[in-house]
């Protein structure tokens, strides 16, 4: 590369780095606490972890303190039914626990166990907020019962007891959950040396809570012992159910009769409008037939699990209520995630089973267990949705909450997906497939050995040398230089006998006598013109020359460098002028018939200085 | 000044200012910094390379250059092997 090219180069690439660094003036800092993420774990951030101390000790503890005393109130105002304090403290729990989740986030602590006492505040909050609206619905069943019971309607009776029991049975399972996180809570409370008496009277508190319904059911059921049911009607509406118990899938048959009585004739009424209720919620609707028949199959699917009142009702006739029991059964949520294409999209399918598959349920696709997808079940009780993923390893998980079935929540095992950039980029980009081993190991080798060839060529290269001579080993030729092979071995008739040898001082090979200059000189002459001859005796003087002054590599030097080498020799003065003329023929372009025979004079001279000098 | 002195001093100005921004960027890459010092010392190398003579000095940096590149090599294989694994 010639020298002004490379000042350029450097030049342009100075400027591009000052431009370069211009563009970050306006924000020096390249890193933020903000935006602090680093490649690997070698990288640490003093000021965050610094600051990261100092948060934990000022901020977080007091925190952790405020929310354990939020939990005792909220128990104590639901348990003597003030039910406006027990929402206004727990607004104030949900605000104060929101604040230590903000601080966990910024502080980056989602691994600790603050993280894990932030998520059991968060359970506790839920499971509160539950038992607020259960009990709100236990008041106002027990003032439905109590009306009813005055009324001395026995029908609607039964069936707000039931929806007491269910509830009852939940505030119990409340309870089981909230004494699992109180545990935790109080646990990791005290490891950090809060005080956690507020938390465990809260606990106390809603034990004695759940014994005192229990204890009013009781009550409740002694007092319907007492109550007197008068049964006088026109019209009666049978009502049977069989089986009396099932689990998801089963079909329940409902059937009766709608009859009236006529003095002491009865007879079945057809064409009447009969809905049956579960729960108080109709489910289904029919007409009787000619005989007064009627007959409906209800499907168990979206039901809870647990005891459940059926009746029918036709205009206000009201049949018997008849409990129908749903067991709870197991279920298994299984997935599979495809590849992901070249924008980094996965389907995921899979299915919900329990004791057949479950339909129409509702699917949580969870990505990393923060992302979360909402899809349900078609007919077959099977799912299909698509995410997009970003790129990185991510952990895929299908979650059956079973809210709202009689069927155990379930999870699918995690699918590990890989979205490289490999995967991002177009397949025909892809030149070694992500899966072959030996092209990987191909592939390491290739660059391994092109950069050792790199580095091979780097320290083989002369500058002004061309490559491809260089690699094939053969010096090249300059501009000008004759096409005869000079330096080739010379033949035996062209050696005339007595001549002296002479070795050429660094492997250079070179005709070693007089004659044979004179020789070679005129052969080339005649054949290849002046400036090939002359060049040819040139390379013999210098070779003669630099072997007398122990110069290693005299092809480096110019014609002048090498005269100012020989200053203080003898032939230096001949071999000068020899070189004058030499450059005039080779460079200066001059072949005239004088300028040969100057040349041919000082190369004479030259040839008889060098003999004199010559060892 | 003698090219080899002026080399030196070139080199070590431009291995603190890599520091420099390393430490201004809060991230020390033994890589980053690797890569930097060998495009400096080629382009040093470069400029200072004489056409008919090899001073030994020189010889040596280049034995160091050609050293500097096959490590680059392993770097670049490394990488690679990274990219694959994700």
């Amino acid at each position: 590369m010639r020298a002004d090219a490379k000042y350029a180069l450097i030049a342009a690439l100075s400027l591009g780095v000052l431009l370069a660094l211009g563009l970050f003036l306006s924000s020096p800092l390249l890193y933020t606490l903000e935006k602090d993420t680093f490649p690997s774990r070698f990288h640490d951030n003093t000021g965050v972890l610094k600051m990261q101390s100092l948060n934990s000790t000022t901020d977080v503890l007091p925190l952790m303190q405020d929310l354990l005393g939020y939990t005792g109130p909220v128990v104590v105002s639901i348990r003597s039914h003030d039910i406006a304090q027990a929402r206004r403290d727990l607004e104030l729990f949900a605000k104060s626990r929101g604040s230590l989740k903000n601080l966990i986030v910024k502080l980056d602590m989602s691994q600790s166990e603050m993280q894990e006492f932030s998520n059991s505040k968060e359970l506790q909050q839920q499971l509160l907020t539950e038992l607020l609206n259960s009990s709100v619905s236990l008041d106002t069943l027990n003032n439905l019962e109590i009306r009813y019971r005055d009324e001395n309607n026995p029908d609607m009776l039964m069936s707000v007891q039931y929806e007491g029991d269910a509830l009852r049975k939940k505030v119990q399972e409340l309870y089981n959950q909230y004494q699992v996180e109180t545990g935790k809570a109080t646990a990791i409370g005290t490891k950090f040396g809060l005080d956690t008496t507020t938390e465990e009277t809260g606990l106390v508190e809603f034990e004695q809570y759940v014994k005192e319904i229990d204890r009013n059911r009781n009550q409740q059921d002694e007092l319907n012992r007492a109550i007197d049911i008068p049964i006088r009607r026109s019209a009666r509406l049978s009502f049977l159910i069989n089986p009396e118990s099932g689990v998801y899938g089963d079909r329940i048959e409902c059937f009766g009769d709608y009859f009236s009585f006529d003095g002491y004739h009865v007879e079945g009424v057809p064409g009447k409008e009969v809905t049956v209720f579960l729960d108080n919620a109709p489910v289904s609707s029919t007409i009787t037939d000619e005989l007064g028949s009627y007959k409906v199959i209800i499907p168990i699917e979206r039901i809870p699990a647990g005891p459940h009142s059926l009746y029918a009702q036709s205009g206000t006739t009201l049949s018997d209520i008849q409990t129908l029991t749903v067991q709870p059964v197991g279920s298994t949520t299984t997935i599979s995630v495809t590849r992901p294409d070249n924008k980094g999209d996965v389907t995921c399918t899979g299915s919900v089973t329990a004791n057949r598959p479950v339909r129409f349920a509702p699917v949580q696709l969870v990505r990393d267990t923060t992302h979360i997808t909402e899809t349900s079940t078609n007919a077959q009780g099977q799912f299909k949705a698509t995410l997009r993923l970003p790129e990185g390893r991510h952990t895929v998980v299908a979650r059956f909450s079973g809210e709202g079935f009689p069927i155990t929540p379930s999870e699918s095992m995690p699918q590990v997906v890989d979205v490289s950039i490999l995967r991002i980029i177009p397949a025909y980009m892809q030149i070694i497939p992500a899966d072959n081993t030996f092209g990987i190991l191909l592939a390491v080798a290739g660059i391994l050995l092109l950069f050792a060839g790199i580095a091979w060529y780097y320290l083989r290269r002369i500058p002004g040398r061309r490559s491809f001579d260089l690699l094939m080993g053969r010096e090249p030729s300059p501009p000008g230089t004759p096409a005869t092979d000079l330096f080739a071995p010379i033949s035996a008739p062209e050696i005339e006998p007595g001549a002296g040898e002479m070795r050429a001082p660094s492997g250079e090979t070179f005709q070693p006598l007089d004659e044979m200059i004179l020789a070679r000189y005129a052969r080339i002459l005649n054949a290849e013109g002046l400036s090939a001859a002359a060049w040819v005796v040139y390379r013999q003087f210098a070779g003669r020359v630099a072997h007398d002054l122990l110069i290693q590599r005299h092809t480096t030097l110019t014609p002048r460098e090498l005269c100012h080498s020989c200053i203080q020799r003898p032939f230096c003065r001949a071999f000068s002028s020899f070189v004058s003329t030499y450059e005039r023929i080779r460079y200066g372009g001059q072949r005239s018939v004088a300028m040969q025979a100057e040349f041919e004079n000082r190369m004479q001279s030259t040839q008889s200085e060098l003999r004199g000098g010559s060892p | 000044m003698k090219k080899k002195v002026l080399s030196a001093i070139v080199l070590f100005i431009w291995l603190v200012i890599i520091s420099v921004f390393s430490l201004l960027a809060y991230r020390i890459d033994l890589e980053i910094f690797f890569v930097l010092w060998l495009i400096g010392i080629l382009v040093i190398v470069e400029l200072m390379d004489t056409r008919f003579s090899l001073p030994r000095y020189l010889r040596y940096i280049k034995y160091l250059v050609a050293a500097g590149i096959v490590l680059f090599g392993g770097i670049v294989a490394q990488k690679v092997l990274e990219i694959l694994a994700k």
